[in-house]
């Protein structure tokens, strides 16, 4: 038992080693400012990535944020025991949708597409030693294939929660509308912008980045550790979206607790 | 010399190890390596750029040993004139045919897009692939893989090129054009060529020819023709 534990331990401090020396490579990672050639390259793979998790992601995001903001307003005459929505709404919308449900929602989507896209490329750039092709040209291909995910994620992942909210703002007050087309939408509108605060503004940001770094990270990761076989890019792909679900909501718990429990 | 390896030794893998590799390559000059099996080509290949840790003695490019443990920045440096022609595989999947041949030049030289445009299409229309650029590199079969891989080092201008039993099982019309193209951009630019083969190589066109196995690399064959049929 005390050899299971040791080994173990020692498995963990081995991946988290792992883990941290492909986050400095990543840091480190030049961006060769002077070389116009390369950042070219650069540009289009993030580009590119930018175009598969974000713009190809419009309509999953879309759907769920318009599903968010139905039952939301669906639910709100029957919570407000029939009083306006007014002031109830506006607080209902920005505490669960901007601050809480956006980011989650985005972030498990963003890791269903895209996570498990990135790990299972990079498992099979590894199952193929397509990187040693790259080092054989003498291409970094940490800088060629690593380093556009990890600032595409968490650029999508601000542009997409954003998208979230207006989908999610849009089909509620539609839904209110329809319910009662006496409401005063424009009015409604109003009060949510006006409880908008730079904290929202900057948890929002925060939990973008945090999830997006935790997302293009951890699909790396686990891309480049995967078992030479085909079996084992799938089962990396597995750990890759379990990890990243737990850390996401975890990270995001974190942050909402430090900012509003005060 | 472009290459000089003396005493070279290493072990790629817990099955193959290569022993007392010694030979030399000069400017304009071809070297055939005959082996009984593909994969100690490939092995030897790969170990002549330092892919291996577990190496000993000397592989001189530019100066540099090859077998030591170089910097990885380095080691990619040097890496940029040694040009890898691959029998299988070699393309990187997620880019097409355009962007594997336009990706090293990219990367090494600060071209302009027209510039790199230019010199993809050139070495396209001289190996006749000019209609395969668009597609996805996974969609070519093993000769069009070749073609591309041997497209992707040429337009790099290499001082080196190291091309992994390319030729076999080519058809003739196909190895042929290949060996054509070899021969035009080594006059061009002089570089040096060592090429691996299991059946029939070239021999009538190179300047030694050796075989390899286990053992080590014996000399069985030197062409003493004069200097203008050095080159493939």
């Amino acid at each position: 038992m005390i050899g299971r534990i040791g080994r173990r331990v020692r498995g963990i401090v081995a991946r988290s080693s792992d883990f941290l020396g492909m986050l400095a490579l990543l840091v480190m990672a030049r961006l060769h400012p002077a070389h116009r050639a390369r950042r070219r390259i650069f540009r289009t793979l993030y580009r590119r990535q930018l175009f598969y998790t974000a713009v190809q992601g419009l309509w999953a995001i879309g759907l769920v944020a318009a599903l968010t903001g139905f039952f939301l307003a669906f639910r709100l005459p029957r919570i407000a025991g029939g009083e306006p929505p007014g002031p109830a709404f506006a607080e209902l919308f920005i505490a669960v949708v901007v601050r809480e449900l956006a980011p989650l929602m985005t972030a498990v989507v963003v890791i269903a597409r895209s996570g498990t896209a990135v790990t299972a490329k990079i498992g099979y750039l590894k199952l193929f030693q397509q990187f040693e092709v790259l080092k054989a040209m003498g291409i970094d291909p940490v800088y060629l294939f690593l380093v556009p995910v990890f600032f595409a994620f968490p650029t999508a992942m601000l542009a997409l929660v954003v998208y979230f909210d207006l989908i999610g703002l849009t089909t509620a007050l539609f839904t209110l509308w329809v319910q009662d087309p006496t409401i005063r939408t424009d009015l409604l509108l109003d009060n949510v912008l006006s409880r908008l605060d730079l904290a929202d503004l900057g948890v929002t940001i925060a939990k973008c980045l945090v999830t997006g770094l935790v997302i293009g990270i951890l699909s790396i990761y686990h891309g480049a550790h995967i078992h030479n076989s085909v079996a084992g890019v799938a089962r990396g792909m597995s750990v890759s979206t379990s990890r990243q679900l737990v850390l996401v909501l975890f990270a995001n718990a974190i942050v909402s607790l430090v900012v509003y429990s005060r | 010399m472009i290459l000089t390896v003396r005493a070279f030794s290493f072990r790629a893998g817990p099955a193959t190890q290569l022993r007392h590799i010694s030979f030399q390559v000069d400017a304009g000059e071809c070297v055939l390596i005959m082996t009984p099996i593909l994969l100690l080509g490939t092995s030897l290949l790969h170990g002549l750029i330092g892919m291996y840790d577990d190496a000993s003695g000397e592989v001189l490019f530019e100066g540099r040993n090859l077998a030591h443990h170089l910097p990885e920045r380095e080691l990619l440096a040097l890496r940029r004139d040694i040009g890898l022609v691959y029998r299988t595989g070699g393309l990187i999947s997620v880019l097409n045919v355009q962007e594997n041949l336009a990706l090293p030049l990219g990367y090494h030289w600060n071209l302009s897009p027209r510039a790199l445009r230019s010199a993809v299409h050139e070495v396209a229309e001289r190996l006749e692939i000019t209609d395969l650029l668009t597609r996805g590199s996974e969609a070519l079969d093993e000769t069009q893989c070749r073609l591309v891989c041997l497209a992707r080092e040429l337009i790099r201008r290499p001082r080196l090129l190291l091309i992994d039993g390319v030729l076999e099982g080519l058809a003739p019309a196909w190895r042929d054009l290949m060996l054509e193209t070899i021969h035009d951009y080594q006059r061009e630019l002089g570089f040096g060529v060592v090429l691996t083969a299991r059946g029939e190589g070239p021999r009538g066109q190179v300047s030694r020819v050796y075989a390899l196995n286990h053992e080590g690399l014996s000399l069985i064959e030197t062409n003493e023709r004069g200097e203008d049929q050095r080159s493939l």
